[in-house]
């Protein structure tokens, strides 16, 4: 009874097996293997292109007057976020809200016979990016940047090309 | 056994298809992100060649020009090191021309301009072919592509690959120039009011923190001025964009009709990526060229001649009878030099009341000069008003300082008449000083042999007249000696000499021809002495 059974059984267990293993075969591929290598792939070029931002703004607060720099509806806080986020590495950083940017001055190299101190300029990008996978997959435990939003923060800093604008 | 075969075979096909689209995206990633990278490398490859432009329009030869025959050598010497101008010293052309055109107008508005206005207009017209030619020059691309290559050439592009360096993208579109910091000052300084010939002259340039202002149209003598903005204290520094292209010359034209084409002073440059012979990424810098050296509003190769003419004794009587009756003049004049010698006038015949005749005799002169260097030779007794002669000297002699921050009064240019030497000059019998300064700085006054050999620039121009009129600063000053004689009186038959004195009288006039600058002479100044002798004699009958 029981040989018969198992010889009855045998191919349709081996066909059984396959067709219950893919599916845990592919839940364990896509949701522990390929979407978390995707969505760490997603954040590692996320960080570039906030970075490529941070790096643009410091630029251009580099070259222009401090009172511009600062300035909300300025080239530095907002003519740039806003070209940036019409670009394609822009669009690519699934941003929440806008980028925020602060802008501050700190004291550079001293020149010994002036005793003056160069002006740098300090440039903070931080950016909050949505994750990749949707924040409804509950299954999976919460991990900022997989399904949680992530908050990236840049700071990058360079003297002023002309230091008069530190006065302007 | 081939349903097993198939179930295992799609499981491994499914990883190798998901495996192959994990990697291809990885590499994807990783390409990004070196493109990322590669567009930060670039664009620092671009501001270093950009700011290697902004510093090289300075000493590169294919943006600077070599003067040429006929007015423009005017300004040979506000020339740079190597016998050029550009963008480092346009300013300085513009300079000389300002002052002369300033000479000529207050020359004009006292009357006495002579041919100055038309000497000054022509500066101001080699001045503008010289500006314009240099902004020809800094307005084509190709000049300044070399600028850009060889710095920007030096700088890593590994991103892009090893052998990926940066050239000048040549695209004359895109290499544009502007016209920044406008109303700022300009690297012509202008430290004291003295250094223009009138107080109407010097408001006229509008004079901001001791400093002309840049690319702001300054007005004298009806032809209109614009000097390049070059901050002090600042260097060449990249700029912002949106400010670059908010000042060119197309979006924001300069005030005034002659200054269409303003010599540029920031310059945008692209570079792009080539790797092996392939063009890629671009990136686009603006930089402001700012040469860190001031100058002084002035001509530096100039020249006041200062002509001392011989003196003279002239001889008067008074043949009616004493003051205040008049006296007539009789006889030659004589010439007498810078130390006193005895002197005998011709016998006046009726020289005086009663008198047969009336010789001065033994007369001694030249104690008006004996002794007198050529300060008190010009400004000494009989003074006169030479307040008007010490200023327009003093106006001169700061058009002649190239040196910044230094300004001469009136006390240096008696400081430098004052000299001893030029006692021992007079008394030698030099008659041609020149007043000049060799070094910018310094001020000195010599006789013409001396002052070439100090000065051989002076060797050209120092026969040049100035171009104004002459007029008498100081007419006929005068003044009673303190000095008497007894002059020979032979009465008239049956009379005997009543009265004999002899009294001097030291008189003088300064002549001022002012001088535009052109060719170099900012003036000549003319210095007449002399001595009236009078002498009185009269006789009574016995």
């Amino acid at each position: 009874m029981l040989t018969a059974r198992l010889l009855r059984a045998g191919p349709r267990r081996s066909e059984g097996q396959a067709q219950t293993e893919l599916p845990l075969v592919l839940f364990v591929l896509f949701t522990l293997l390929f979407f978390p290598l995707i969505a760490l792939l997603s954040l590692g070029v996320s960080y570039g292109c906030c970075a490529t931002l941070n790096s643009i703004q410091l630029r251009e607060a580099a070259l222009i007057a401090k009172s511009q720099a600062e300035n909300q509806a300025g080239p530095v806080k907002h003519n740039i976020v806003e070209t940036w986020k019409s670009t394609g590495i822009g669009k690519f950083a699934k941003l929440v809200g806008d980028p925020q940017t602060d802008v501050s001055y700190i004291d550079g190299v001293t020149d010994p016979i002036s005793g003056i101190a160069d002006k740098v300029v300090v440039v903070s990008t931080t950016c909050e990016l949505a994750p990749f996978l949707p924040q409804s997959s509950s299954f999976l435990p919460k991990a900022p940047g997989l399904n949680q939003p992530i908050t990236l923060s840049f700071s990058s800093q360079r003297p002023l090309e002309n230091q008069d604008n530190y006065k302007l | 056994m081939l349903r097993n075969r198939e179930s295992r075979g799609s499981v491994i096909a499914l990883i190798a298809v998901v495996a192959f689209v994990l990697a291809m995206l990885v590499v994807a990633c990783l390409q990004l992100s070196l493109f990322l990278g590669a567009g930060r490398e670039m664009r620092n490859t671009a501001d270093a060649g950009a700011l290697s432009v902004g510093q090289e329009v300075f000493t590169a030869g294919s943006v600077r020009v070599t003067l040429q025959p006929g007015n423009q050598t005017q300004f040979n010497d506000v020339l740079d090191k190597d016998g050029k101008v550009g963008l480092g010293n346009i300013n300085e052309v513009w300079a000389k021309a300002l002052l002369a055109e300033a000479n000529a107008d207050a020359m004009q508005t006292q009357g006495n301009a002579g041919s100055a206005k038309a000497h000054a207009d022509a500066m101001f017209d080699a001045a503008k072919q010289i500006s314009d030619e240099v902004a020809t020059r800094l307005d084509t691309a190709a000049n300044l592509y070399p600028l850009f290559d060889q710095i920007a050439q030096q700088n890593s592009l590994r991103m892009l690959g090893v052998s990926t360096s940066c050239k000048a993208y040549q695209d004359p579109k895109n290499w544009q120039t502007s016209l920044m910091d406008r109303g700022q000052e300009s690297n012509i300084e202008v430290t004291a009011s003295t250094i223009l010939p009138s107080a109407t002259a010097y408001q006229a340039l509008s004079v901001t923190n001791n400093h002309l202002p840049g690319y702001t149209p300054i007005s004298v003598g009806g032809r209109t001025f614009c000097f390049i903005p070059f901050v002090s204290k600042e260097r060449t520094h990249l700029v912002s964009g949106s400010e670059f292209a908010a000042n060119t010359s197309s979006n924001k034209a300069l005030n005034g009709p002659e200054w269409g084409t303003a010599v540029p002073n920031a310059f945008s440059c692209v570079g792009d990526s080539v790797h092996q012979a392939t063009y890629g990424m671009s990136a686009m810098a603006f930089v402001m060229a700012n040469p860190q050296q001031t100058f002084k509003l002035s001509m530096p190769h100039s020249f006041i001649h200062i002509k001392v003419d011989n003196n003279q004794t002239h001889w008067y009587f008074y043949p009616a009878g004493p003051p205040p009756l008049p006296s007539v003049e009789f006889g030659l004049p004589q010439a007498y030099g810078y130390t006193t010698a005895p002197q005998s006038g011709e016998p006046m015949p009726g020289g005086g009341a009663l008198c047969s005749t009336v010789t001065p005799s033994g007369v001694t002169v030249g104690l008006d000069v004996v002794g007198r260097n050529l300060d008190q030779i010009i400004f000494g007794p009989p003074n006169g008003d030479t307040s008007q002669l010490e200023a327009a000297l003093v106006n001169r002699l700061n058009e002649m300082i190239s040196t910044p921050g230094m300004t001469k009064t009136a006390s240096d240019l008696h400081t430098v008449l004052g000299n001893p030497a030029t006692i021992a000059w007079l008394v030698a019998g030099e008659q041609d000083f020149y007043l000049f300064s060799p070094d910018g700085q310094n001020l000195t006054v010599q006789p013409r042999t001396l002052a070439i050999t100090q000065a051989p620039w002076l060797a050209a121009i120092i026969d040049h007249d100035p171009d104004g009129v002459e007029v008498a600063s100081v007419d006929d000053a005068s003044l009673p000696a303190p000095y008497e004689f007894t002059p020979i009186v032979t009465p008239d038959p049956s009379c005997s000499p009543a009265v004999q004195l002899g009294t001097e009288t030291w008189n003088k006039s300064d002549y001022w021809t002012p001088g535009s600058g052109y060719d170099g002479c900012l003036g000549q100044l003319r210095v007449s002495r002399w001595t009236n002798v009078y002498s009185l004699g009269v006789c009574a009958p016995t």
